[in-house]
């Protein structure tokens, strides 16, 4: 990719179309003058308190959408109109609500996210097995243990698919919001650089957020999925 | 221990607002170390009468008692095998049988050595550490056998757990059935539409009618045990379960008797 992406930026200016020798060397260029850090702080925390908030509520009305008729017609148009209205248009609600504070970012990754996480956590639990559960009933056993040892075990597969479907739209999301409305952030230095208009410092800002997910990604969500769910390999065998 | 069942009486709500009557004045009686068969055609309300005992369906009306006084359902031990096994994919085949034991009070450690201990007995020593998706559908059969067992029941439930099974495993289950039932003495209730299978296992066959179902006939079969399938007092008692089915001999291979024969 890398070296395509090499032989593709001999044929413009380096000013539209940066090769990935300056690109990296201004992304270290921003590791060392510890403004990385700061930015990345910034829009990390966000993401965090934003995706936290959303999980949270998420699990709360997507159980109860999934155990019960009334809270599933109650919070069907919740996800619906949730899903269908764009995060741009979020954005700007939030700022024009919270003004420029840590409100806004927090807020727009919150609404976009909860629809989305509770759509999986609502399948997740109307998947859940029934005949499992009613085999520990008759095996006497008490309420935590059925919680704790079948029904969150079936639970955990939809968990971390929507912590990755999440995370993955909490990322863009607060992109944008910062880019709209706030002083700093990655999104914030993106547009900043465009407003210098430095292609260069566009991309070293996108390549250096985008090595901090794929730290995510792989370093976390991936070997965590490999623990969880290591007894389905056991079909393969 | 001696478990009766006095009138019992079951609905269940269907979509359409009614309701259907599953069980009409059912009422049976299994001794102490008996083994008792309830043999009728599928879906005649057959498993409902497990789940009643094991307190996991409450019945409309009637009464189940345990040695005469009516039981607490949470009183006795309960192992009960179902059709499919009905295991926690996401646990070790031991674990799966350590679950129930921790669930009946069983310390961790002593579960561990307990569930080590019953699945050497149905020939499933080398699995403990596999997750049972694993395992082939009889050998999954035989952990649900191993976790009915090791909590050393007071009763023990069965609905059709050989039923999914090819009949040279079914065959050696049952066997080794008789073998552990025979040690234990502990009352069994075992569900199945195979007749033969029935006269087989029982020393008592309850024959149900269709919906609402109720006892028909009860059958003693006092034949000694290491019976042979094909012993023709066996066959012939398979016949009547099968006329009092309404299900007469003919050309046509009896829908009962297709796994046994």
């Amino acid at each position: 990719m890398l070296l395509v992406w090499h032989g593709i930026s001999r044929f413009f200016p380096p000013a539209l179309f940066p090769g990935p020798i300056p690109v990296f060397a201004r992304v270290w260029e921003i590791i060392v003058s510890g403004q990385f850090v700061v930015h990345m702080v910034a829009t990390v925390s966000r993401v965090v308190a934003g995706f936290v908030l959303a999980f949270v509520a998420s699990i709360g009305v997507g159980i109860f959408m999934g155990v019960n008729r009334t809270g599933e017609r109650f919070f069907e148009p919740n996800i619906v109109v949730g899903l269908t209205v764009p995060s741009l248009a979020w954005s700007v609600i939030a700022l024009m609500w919270f003004g420029i504070s840590e409100l806004a970012p927090v807020f727009t990754i919150f609404v976009v996210l909860q629809p989305l996480i509770t759509v999986n956590i609502w399948q997740g639990t109307k998947a859940l097995d029934h005949e499992v559960i009613e085999m520990a009933r008759a095996f006497r056993a008490g309420r935590a243990m059925v919680i704790r040892d079948v029904v969150i075990p079936q639970l955990v597969p939809y968990l971390l698919a929507a912590t990755r479907f999440g995370l993955s739209l909490a990322w863009k999301v607060v992109v944008i919001a910062e880019l709209l409305g706030l002083s700093n952030g990655i999104g914030y230095m993106i547009h900043y650089s465009f407003g210098i208009f430095s292609m260069l410092d566009v991309f070293a800002w996108t390549i250096s957020f985008t090595l901090v997910m794929l730290a995510v990604e792989y370093g976390l969500l991936k070997p965590l999925e490999a623990r969880v769910a290591g007894w389905r390999r056991a079909v393969v065998l | 221990m001696q478990i009766a069942l006095r009138g019992i009486h079951k609905e269940f709500p269907r979509e359409n607002g009614g309701t259907l009557a599953v069980l009409r004045d059912v009422t049976l009686t299994v001794d102490t170390g008996e083994f008792c068969c309830v043999v009728g055609t599928s879906g005649c309300g057959k498993s409902t009468i497990l789940n009643i005992v094991a307190g996991l369906t409450p019945p409309d009306s009637g009464q189940v008692l345990v040695d005469d006084a009516q039981v607490d359902s949470s009183r006795i031990r309960i192992g009960y095998v179902f059709q499919k096994p009905r295991l926690l994919n996401w646990k070790s085949v031991r674990d799966n049988v350590a679950f129930a034991l921790k669930a009946s009070g069983v310390s961790a450690a002593e579960a561990r050595r307990r569930a080590r201990h019953y699945l050497d007995l149905v020939g499933l020593a080398q699995f403990e550490d596999e997750f049972p998706l694993a395992l082939s559908g009889g050998m999954q059969q035989r952990v649900a056998i191993a976790r009915a067992l090791a909590i050393e029941p007071d009763l023990l439930l069965m609905d059709e757990p050989f039923s999914h099974l090819d009949e040279l495993t079914a065959r050696a289950l049952r066997a080794e059935l008789l073998r552990i039932w025979q040690q234990a003495r502990k009352p069994v209730m075992f569900v199945t539409h195979n007749a033969l299978e029935a006269v087989y296992l029982a020393d008592q066959v309850l024959i149900l009618s269709g919906r609402p179902a109720t006892i028909m006939k009860t059958l003693r079969v006092a034949l000694p045990r290491e019976r042979e399938m094909e012993d023709p007092r066996l066959l012939a008692l398979q016949r009547e379960i099968l006329e009092t089915l309404g299900i007469t001999g003919g050309s046509a291979l009896p829908h009962g008797s297709r796994n046994g024969t």
